[in-house]
């Protein structure tokens, strides 16, 4: 059975994790609520998982993922907290984070999480993965399938722009607007003729 | 009269201070050329002439001496015959003819002791003859007479003589080895100075003192005297003193091994020797800093010195130094790569070595010649007739013979150095047990000079140290002297003056006879002038009257003109300052107006700044009750309900307080680092307006997190000017960081605004924000803006 250290400086939070890991079947060797002490209990027991919340006084959750990454502890690190941001999930991305919870779905989620991580697997919160694709607009016009950039350009297109006026516009090089262009053709089916993304994009895009 | 003022002029000369002595050389000199009889005081001019040339130039001395005597001869009187003798018996000792001046004295003091005998110059004679007797090695008879002359002295209570008598049976004593004798004689010379304020008198007992110490070894002692010696001495003022003190403290710092010193001091010595004319002193000064450049490198510039002092040697004909320059000239050139030229001198240097029969000299040659072998290319040493298999051996020849002579000699120095090179050639000969033995013999030489090496470091350490202090102290005391001279040339300026007044008043005493019988015949002559005129001036007046018309007339029309003249260059020149005035108070008018025109925008944006924390407040605050409470209350409601709807109502609150904080603040925005923020930043804020933004980042966190944030903010800010006022396309963020500065470029396509305008308006309150947060971080913000686009750009430059 993988040993776990648990590290979140509110005292029910923590706790409350702790009697759930328990629960599940896991042994849990230490627990505390301030960084420094997680990361030196981490290198005390060299725990299997340690699950830590990523505001807390001392080193946060994020300095001390760092810190074991940095010196190549065997412990896979499970970051549990409220913060939905994207930034914060790819600076633990980068620092190689096994799991990533968000506290208010960890009920449900967090069981899944340890298996996965076990396994040596990585684990993000389907929850968080859903809040990053909805930031964006929803565009319900059939162009789904195209970025952002793809769909800035395809706009200027239709405004019957030449691909140098609209590197010009949008401040990027004319050959990423050809490669842009290629894609979209390649996106929405299009024959490959000549200028059938023009006429496409004057009869079908509206602003 | 005028000779009695003369008489008391150089009465006074004796007594003026040594800084002066020039001056007074010189004012003397002149009297000399004006004063062209030939009587006793013509004499005593040009005795005190050579007195003040002693210290500094006998050699023009010893010519006025001359002059001196040959003239009391001709006026036959014997007082001065008899002084001018002697006089010139001091300046004939000074230029190395001690004989001829040792008749001088016999002479002299014939007429002292059967005429004069409470002369001062009696004494002078018996201490002068001492000390020829001294330079002749009668160590004897130079201590009877220097006695002699010391008693007469003190018997007479001339300090002066008594301090000269002093000094030179020091030197005596020195002779026959007394030098606790020698010593105390010195230190009752010195109190005797002291006493009469003597500088130089001092200096000289300092040289004295210091020349012991530095024989024995005593560095740090012997530099103290000398430093001492050199502060009373005035360095403007050139003398054979000088040349001996620069020269003497440039030996000590080559024992104690400091190069650069060494160099400093004879260079001094070079530039006293040269101004004093002196041949065998400028040859030596010329080879000293020969050598000490040779010591520093620096061959060319040692060369060409060598080759200065050779010049000069060759023509006094000095023999002793000539073999110094010539056995430094070849080894320097051999330095240099001139086989030829090094071949030639060592060769010379072989053969006067032999020629003076000096074995040490010999001895020193031979190892040059051996070291020529072992150094030169093989093509040069069969020019040499010598095979270059032999090269080796040849070498080792010549340096055993070194060897044998030195080890004759009995010096320490040269045999241990003689053993290395004996090893070093044993080993390249590949007799490795032979090499083994001269190392040995080499180490066990240097161990013992080792030991006194140590002892010298650990002196040089200390005299450094004293050496630096000294010269601070030094500097404040040459401060004291300066102040005190200047009151003492203040004072005899005065006297001068005095002098000079006296002597007019009584010329003009003289000259007022003269003048009252002039003034008394011209009165008489005028008042004849007059009777004249009387009669003539009736005659003109008429004619007078008429033209006087004229010319009145004549005036009035000039006045005219000159003032119409200056009225014009009165209007010019008030016009003139009129320009300057207005443009002057135009400037001050602009300044003033920008000034306040800062003040304002200032003003506007602390107000600005309060109002906005005001609807940040008012935001956050509707923000919590709309959202949060209003959730909350809702959820209150429902709190029986399926706990789906509860639990998704709850996760709708989590989500509105995480938007309302990320508005508030960057969530760890530190942890975070910029470039992740900023790329964050751009994403949400193109998918919230559909706006495309590019970055371009070449950064890492050069800047401290709060600083990163004042960047972040002016991006946030700038960005939200482009999508409220723009009508841009799109925008592009460039961060660039170099050593030098961190560059940051908010870039657009839009329409553009008149950048002064707004920023006087009052109203650009997040233009100014991306100003003043600019301008916390320590940076500049320049703001460019035409109908195509604008550009934020800032630059902070990075504090190395």
């Amino acid at each position: 059975m993988p040993s776990i250290l648990i590290a979140d400086d509110h005292p029910f939070s923590l706790m409350g994790t702790k009697v759930f890991v328990e629960s599940l079947g896991y042994r849990v060797v230490d627990c505390c609520s301030n960084g420094i002490t997680a990361l030196n209990l981490i290198k005390l027991h060299l725990p299997d998982i340690a699950i830590l919340d990523i505001n807390m006084p001392g080193l946060s959750g994020l300095e001390v993922l760092q810190q074991v990454a940095s010196v190549r502890l065997p412990t896979r690190v499970i970051l549990l907290t409220m913060h939905r941001e994207k930034s914060i999930f790819e600076k633990a991305n980068q620092y190689g984070v096994y799991g990533y919870l968000l506290k208010e779905f960890a009920q449900n989620e967090l069981d899944d999480c340890l298996k996965k991580v076990n396994q040596g697997k990585l684990y993000i919160s389907p929850n968080l993965q859903s809040e990053l694709v909805q930031d964006k607009t929803h565009s319900k016009d059939g162009l789904e399938n195209l970025s952002f950039a793809e769909r800035k350009v395809l706009a200027l297109i239709a405004e019957h722009k030449t691909s140098k006026q609209i590197a010009e516009l949008l401040f990027i090089a004319e050959k990423t607007v050809e490669h842009h262009r290629a894609n979209i053709i390649q996106k929405l089916n299009l024959p490959k003729e000549k200028n059938s993304l023009l006429v496409w994009a004057t009869a079908n895009y509206k602003k | 009269m005028r000779k009695l003022f003369l008489y008391v002029l150089l009465m006074c000369s004796p007594f003026l201070l040594q800084a002066q002595n020039k001056k007074k050389l010189d004012s003397l000199l002149r009297l000399n050329n004006v004063y062209l009889k030939k009587d006793t005081v013509k004499i005593k001019l040009l005795l005190d002439i050579h007195r003040s040339y002693v210290p500094f130039d006998s050699k023009t001395g010893l010519k006025y001496a001359d002059e001196a005597l040959e003239l009391a001869q001709s006026i036959h009187h014997p007082f001065f015959t008899a002084t001018a003798q002697l006089q010139k018996g001091q300046s004939l000792q000074d230029n190395g003819k001690p004989e001829e001046a040792l008749q001088l004295y016999a002479l002299s003091k014939q007429y002292f002791e059967s005429e004069n005998k409470k002369h001062f110059n009696l004494g002078s004679i018996y201490v002068s003859m001492g000390s020829v007797y001294a330079i002749q090695q009668k160590s004897t008879l130079a201590l009877q007479y220097v006695q002699k002359g010391l008693d007469f002295f003190l018997d007479q209570k001339q300090k002066r003589g008594a301090a000269n008598a002093y000094l030179a049976l020091s030197t005596s004593y020195q002779q026959i080895n007394d030098s606790a004798k020698a010593e105390e004689a010195l230190k009752q010379s010195e109190a005797l100075y002291r006493e009469l304020k003597d500088n130089l008198g001092i200096a000289l007992v300092l040289i004295k003192r210091g020349r012991p110490q530095f024989d024995t070894g005593n560095y740090q002692r012997a530099l103290d005297l000398f430093l001492k010696a050199l502060q009373l001495l005035d360095e403007s003022i050139y003398s054979s003193r000088l040349y001996e003190i620069y020269s003497l403290l440039g030996d000590i710092f080559n024992r104690i091994g400091d190069s650069d010193k060494v160099l400093l001091y004879k260079q001094k010595a070079v530039a006293v020797a040269e101004s004093l004319g002196r041949e065998p002193l400028i040859a030596e000064s010329y080879l000293n800093v020969g050598v000490a450049y040779f010591v520093l490198n620096n061959f060319d510039k040692s060369l060409s010195y060598y080759l200065k002092a050779l010049s000069v040697a060759k023509k006094i004909d000095d023999k002793p130094k000539l073999f110094i320059i010539y056995s430094k000239l070849g080894p320097a050139y051999l330095k240099q790569k001139d086989f030829e030229k090094s071949w030639m001198y060592l060769q010379e240097a072989h053969k006067l070595s032999q020629e003076l029969q000096n074995s040490r000299h010999i001895a020193a040659s031979l190892h040059d010649i051996g070291n020529y072998y072992y150094t030169v290319p093989d093509s040069v040493l069969l020019k040499r007739g010598i095979a270059p298999s032999q090269r080796y051996q040849k070498s080792l020849e010549y340096n055993i013979q070194s060897l044998q002579l030195y080890e004759k000699a009995g010096d320490r120095r040269n045999i241990s150095a003689r053993w290395a090179s004996l090893s070093i050639l044993y080993r390249d000969m590949g007799d490795f047990k032979q090499a083994y033995n001269a190392y040995r013999k080499f180490i066990t030489i240097k161990d013992s000079i080792l030991s006194e090496n140590i002892k010298n470091e650990v002196i040089r350490k200390e005299a450094q140290y004293d050496f630096d202090k000294k010269e601070a102290q030094l500097k404040y005391e040459q401060q004291l002297i300066a102040k005190e001279l200047e009151k003492e040339k203040l004072l005899t300026t005065q006297q001068q003056q005095a002098i000079q007044i006296t002597n007019q008043t009584l010329i003009l005493s003289e000259k007022d006879r003269d003048l009252q019988r002039l003034a008394y015949l011209q009165e008489k002559a005028k008042k004849q002038e007059r009777e004249q005129e009387l009669k003539l001036a009736w005659q003109d007046k008429k004619l007078q009257s008429s033209q006087l018309l004229a010319l009145t007339r004549e005036k009035a029309l000039q006045l005219q003109t000159l003032a119409k003249k200056n009225a014009l260059i009165g209007f010019l020149i008030a016009s003139l300052l009129g320009l300057v005035l207005a443009v002057f108070s135009f400037y001050l008018w602009q300044r003033q107006k920008r000034l306040n025109q800062e003040k304002e925008n200032s003003m506007n944006f602390t107000k600005q700044l309060l109002q906005n924390t005001e609807e940040e407040r008012q935001r956050i605050a509707s923000d919590l009750h709309d959202s949060i409470s209003h959730e909350l209350l809702t959820l209150k409601n429902i709190l029986q309900g399926d706990i789906a709807t509860v639990s998704g109502k709850i996760d709708t609150i989590i989500n509105d307080v995480r938007s309302i904080s990320r508005n508030l603040h960057p969530v760890l925005f530190d942890q975070i680092g910029l470039v992740l923020n900023i790329k964050t930043l751009v994403e949400r804020f193109e998918n919230q307006n559909d706006f495309m933004v590019m970055t371009d980042i070449d950064y890492q966190s050069t800047l401290t997190s709060s600083d990163e944030l004042q960047l972040y903010r002016i991006i946030q800010e700038a960005l939200s000017n482009v999508i409220k006022y723009a009508n841009a396309h799109a925008a592009k963020i460039t961060l660039q960081a170099t050593e030098k500065q961190v560059l940051l470029e908010i870039r657009d396509n839009g329409q553009g605004f008149d950048v002064e305008k707004t920023l006087n308006s009052g109203k650009a309150f997040g233009l100014h924000n991306i100003i003043e947060r600019a301008r916390v971080v320590g940076g500049t913000t320049q703001l460019q803006s035409t109908s195509k686009g604008t550009v934020i750009s800032i630059v902070i430059p990075q504090k190395s």
